[in-house]
């Protein structure tokens, strides 16, 4: 049945027969051929740890290239193929058809892209092939074995997301699962990702995983998740809301933070349409109190409960920015003072969009208007060091060729680019920052 | 000429012959090499920080990025295995960077009168079309399937080759460079990749896949979608539902992931925003949250972009961040930049005028653009050249390579031609002023709308194409591959 072995076959079928022997290698690596045991063969088995020869490698290569085609090489020559050169989607194209076929088993077939993985793990055909064998065997699957399977790919997930950080393929496959688990999965897969969270404190794409989850759980999402529950409405904003603000004041000057703090805002925010925008008249209270320039006032939002009415909400975020931004820090001082200011401005514009296309004679426009100018200077005046001198007299204004670096740097901050400018509409000449600095809050 | 020898002494001899046959250095002519100030790049640095008297002018090391380029048309090292299915990217970028540098059809002045810089692009064209199947489509190399990311590689490769020397709309072409562009542009097969691409797109999301049973994602949403409008096989068919899919993979943050839900980052953001923009829709998503976080992924201090918050910078991100600003500022004031073509549907932009006197933008934002234009400049030309091999690199520390040169330029190019201005801004020295390159195709403009031109004439239209296609079947004979 097989072929008769030729010169050009050798070491295809010399890896055929390594796969054969041990099915179970899981890892792989490329050594000179004097680390490997002497009988002069290119490949090395040991507790299911494969080592092949670095002489080997482009002659293999070469064979397998010659033989994708092949029907009786296929498998083999792929392996070779994708040992080489992890990404080529050729061969996984291939494996993909054999694995329609059925002509492989699909558990080797896993086990062949955590083999890849080990020197590439960001390798974007090796997982979608990954994906597509595992929706294959869930297609089949019993619940039990639907449960090993998810937990097995999660565990994947995991490992390559902790030796490559913020591997984005991990990262995605893992949220691919999530939308596959059942109920009680998904809640021990959202505890996992609060934990990975609070562990690493500049990785956004963990953040951003616990924010999909939370969305999910909270039936949100539009995807096909189970219906949720009560209490799981409860875990989706202002309990992950207060945790992430821990985070932040614990981890001072992290932009993944204040990232994922934005992002959560934004989720309860986003109940806030355009044409149903209702102001009540504590919403009012709350919002006057924070953006008062009379701290003991923002105290009284204290009675407020959290998870109400996202203009609450609002008011408790400003708040919170206002206290990071005054807070000393024992490092990233600078960092998070910059961040702190940047939130309280992105709050605001979100506060104040949805009151002009609403109401733009509400009294709280004026107010809060006046607030976020007092906060673009704060901003401007704290982003460089020198510029902190210049803030009470006219910016230079910058050239345009060969432009000068101190005053790009004056210019240059997050939270005064043009965005915020354009969006609140202000009017230059009413509200220019040399009349900002007279004229605190108001 | 002994001058010269004696500055290219440590060069390999294929090295020199290259820079010779390819019209760059003069037999006897000045030494190339004087220009270049010899600093180390961190005193560079430091001065250009401090000291706005005494600053050196960065200079763009164009002989020797072109030197470096020219040496991968060549051969490429073992390490190169693993883009062994990616050869169409290879060409791109490699030609592209050429053409960004204007060496891909060298000024007249230098051009050497035996140059076979002819030759090179048409070895280029020939290489090429032996990764294109008959079933439509470009691969990564020769027998390799058809797959999305190198066949909008090789295609925009073709186009920039055939549209090389002409700069402007008026110029007349010599008859080789008119062959040139008849090889080059006629080698693609419109009407096969037509149908290739009708088979890739997934019904239920909207978008398109990679390659036949491949997966689906914004990236081949956006190669399948600049490439129809290129070639103008841009029909109500192929985009169906695109833009839903597109605007689906909006996060919270304001950018884009790869699909729905995923992270927002900044190659995907790149390929969402442009096929948006392509269709005509990009208005539907909410630009002003996109602006924002495209604004906080300039890195604070050094002013290159990072891909995902809270990562390192990365030279190549310019392009991707950066192209996605110039995006932004062309859809957000139309009227006060200078005309731009999209797709063959649109008129002929020469003929429209531009929009006069009134700035638009804020004047303490002189350039419109929502991220700061010369800290993305000094980003490159200091830490993003290797100083003093050439070519360019992801971030210091990192080797060169022939993607980073490609999108570290393309970066750079669209920084210094912010939209809204009508002169292009740049820092440095005033040579390292580069054409100004197309925000939703990455080719240079000129060759964006010579392309535009010549395909917007030729047949289109859903029926039209697959009648052609079934019509040159017959003839062929069915089951033919070759």
């Amino acid at each position: 049945m097989a072929a008769p072995e030729s010169a050009e076959t050798d070491l295809l079928s010399e890896l055929r027969a390594v796969f054969t022997a041990d099915p179970l290698i899981d890892e792989y690596g490329i050594l000179p051929q004097d680390a490997l045991p002497g009988d002069g063969s290119h490949f090395f088995v040991q507790e299911h740890k494969l080592a092949i020869s670095r002489a080997c490698l482009q002659t293999l290569f070469y064979q397998g290239v010659s033989k994708l085609e092949d029907p009786q090489w296929a498998d083999a020559a792929t392996r070779a193929v994708l040992l080489s050169s992890g990404d080529h989607y050729v061969a996984w194209h291939r494996r993909k058809l054999l694995v329609m076929q059925r002509a492989v088993d699909l558990e080797q077939e896993l086990r062949l892209t955590a083999v890849v993985f080990s020197l590439r793990p960001k390798a974007g055909n090796a997982w979608s092939h990954r994906r597509f064998v595992a929706a294959e065997v869930a297609a089949t699957a019993t619940p039990g074995d639907l449960s090993t399977l998810w937990r097995e790919e999660l565990q994947v997930c995991a490992v390559l997301a902790h030796r490559s950080a913020r591997n984005y393929y991990a990262w995605t496959h893992r949220l691919w699962v999530a939308r596959r688990l059942g109920e009680r999965d998904l809640a021990r897969e959202v505890a996992w990702a609060q934990r990975a969270v609070a562990a690493s404190s500049s990785d956004r794409s963990a953040s951003h995983h616990l924010e999909q989850l939370l969305l999910l759980t909270s039936g949100r999402d539009g995807s096909s998740a189970p219906a949720p529950s009560v209490s799981n409405l409860e875990v989706a904003t202002p309990a992950a809301i207060v945790e992430a603000e821990r985070l932040v004041k614990e981890n001072p000057g992290r932009e993944a933070l204040w990232q994922h703090l934005r992002s959560l805002f934004a989720a309860t925010w986003s109940t806030v349409g355009g044409a149903d925008v209702s102001l009540a008249p504590s919403d009012v209270e709350s919002l006057e109190f924070v953006v008062s320039p009379h701290p003991e006032d923002s105290q009284r939002l204290d009675n407020e409960h959290r998870g109400g009415s996202p203009w609450v909400e609002a008011a408790f975020q400003i708040r919170f920015a206002h206290r990071c931004s005054t807070t000393p820090c024992a490092w990233n001082e600078g960092e998070q003072h910059r961040f702190a200011r940047s939130h309280a401005m992105f709050v605001l514009f979100h506060v104040l969009r949805a009151l002009r296309s609403t109401n733009p004679r509400h009294a709280l426009v004026s107010v809060i208007q006046g607030r976020a100018v007092f906060l673009l200077a704060e901003l401007q005046a704290g982003s460089s060091p020198q510029s902190a001198a210049m803030s009470t007299e006219d910016h230079p204004r910058p050239t345009g060729t060969a432009g000068s670096a101190l005053s790009s740097d004056s210019h240059f901050n997050s939270g005064s680019h043009p965005v915020f400018w354009s969006a609140l509409a202000l009017d230059v000449a009413e509200f220019s920052p040399a009349t900002t600095t007279r004229n605190p809050g108001r | 000429c002994r001058a010269l020898w004696t500055a290219l002494r440590n060069l390999s001899r294929p090295m020199v012959e290259n820079l010779v046959e390819a019209g760059f250095a003069q037999q006897g002519g000045a030494d190339p090499w004087a220009a270049l100030a010899p600093v180390d790049s961190d005193a560079v640095y430091s001065i250009a920080a401090d000291d706005p008297e005494r600053r050196v002018k960065i200079r763009l090391m164009r002989e020797r990025h072109v030197l470096y380029l020219l040496k991968g048309l060549q051969g490429l090292s073992a390490s190169y295995v693993c883009l062994d299915a990616s050869r169409p990217w290879l060409c791109y970028w490699i030609t592209h960077a050429l053409d960004l540098l204007d060496a891909l059809h060298p000024a007249r002045p230098l051009h050497h009168p035996q140059s076979t810089a002819r030759g090179l692009r048409l070895r280029i064209v020939q290489s090429l079309s032996f990764c294109q199947n008959s079933t439509g489509g470009f691969g990564g190399g020769n027998q390799q399937l058809s797959h999305c990311a190198p066949n909008y590689a090789a295609c925009l490769a073709l186009l920039a080759i055939g549209a090389a020397g002409q700069t402007s709309p008026g110029e007349t072409l010599s008859d080789e460079d008119l062959a040139v562009r008849e090889a080059a542009w006629g080698a693609i097969d419109r009407v096969a990749m037509y149908s290739w691409f009708l088979s890739l797109k997934d019904p239920a999301s909207g978008g398109f896949r990679m390659h036949d049973d491949g997966e689906v994602d914004v990236r081949g949403t956006y190669t399948v979608i600049a490439i129809s409008s290129l070639l103008n096989i841009l029909t109500p068919e192929l985009t169906k539902g695109v833009a839903e899919f597109a605007l689906a993979c909006q996060t919270y943050e304001g950018g884009f992931g790869g699909e729905p839900g995923v992270e927002a980052h900044g190659g995907y953001v790149f390929c969402a925003l442009a096929a948006l923009a392509l269709l005509g829709r990009a208005k539907e998503a909410d630009l002003l949250s996109l602006e924002r976080w495209l604004a906080d992924r300039q890195t604070h201090h050094e002013g290159g972009f990072q891909g995902r918050a809270n990562k390192l910078v990365d030279g190549c991100y310019s392009f991707w961040q950066g192209g996605t600003g110039a995006l932004l500022a062309f859809l957000n004031a139309p009227e006060s930049c200078p005309p731009i073509r999209w797709t063959c549907d649109q008129p002929d932009p020469s003929s429209q005028s531009r929009a006069s006197g009134h700035d638009a933008v804020h004047p303490d934002f002189p350039c419109g653009l929502c991220f700061d234009s010369t800290r993305l400049q000094q980003y490159t030309l200091i830490c993003a050249q290797q100083f003093p091999e050439g070519g360019l690199r992801d971030k210091p520390g990192k080797p060169r390579d022939y993607y980073h040169t490609c999108y570290n330029l393309s970066g750079l190019s669209a920084a210094q031609h912010p939209p809204t201005k009508h002169d292009p801004v740049v820092w440095g020295d005033a040579s390292n002023l580069l054409p100004e390159v197309h925000p939703a195709f990455n080719i240079r403009k000129t060759a964006a709308h010579q392309a535009l031109e010549f395909f917007s004439s030729q047949p289109s239209g859903h029926a039209t194409l697959l009648h052609l296609f079934e019509e040159r079947n017959k003839l062929r004979g069915s089951g033919d591959v070759a």
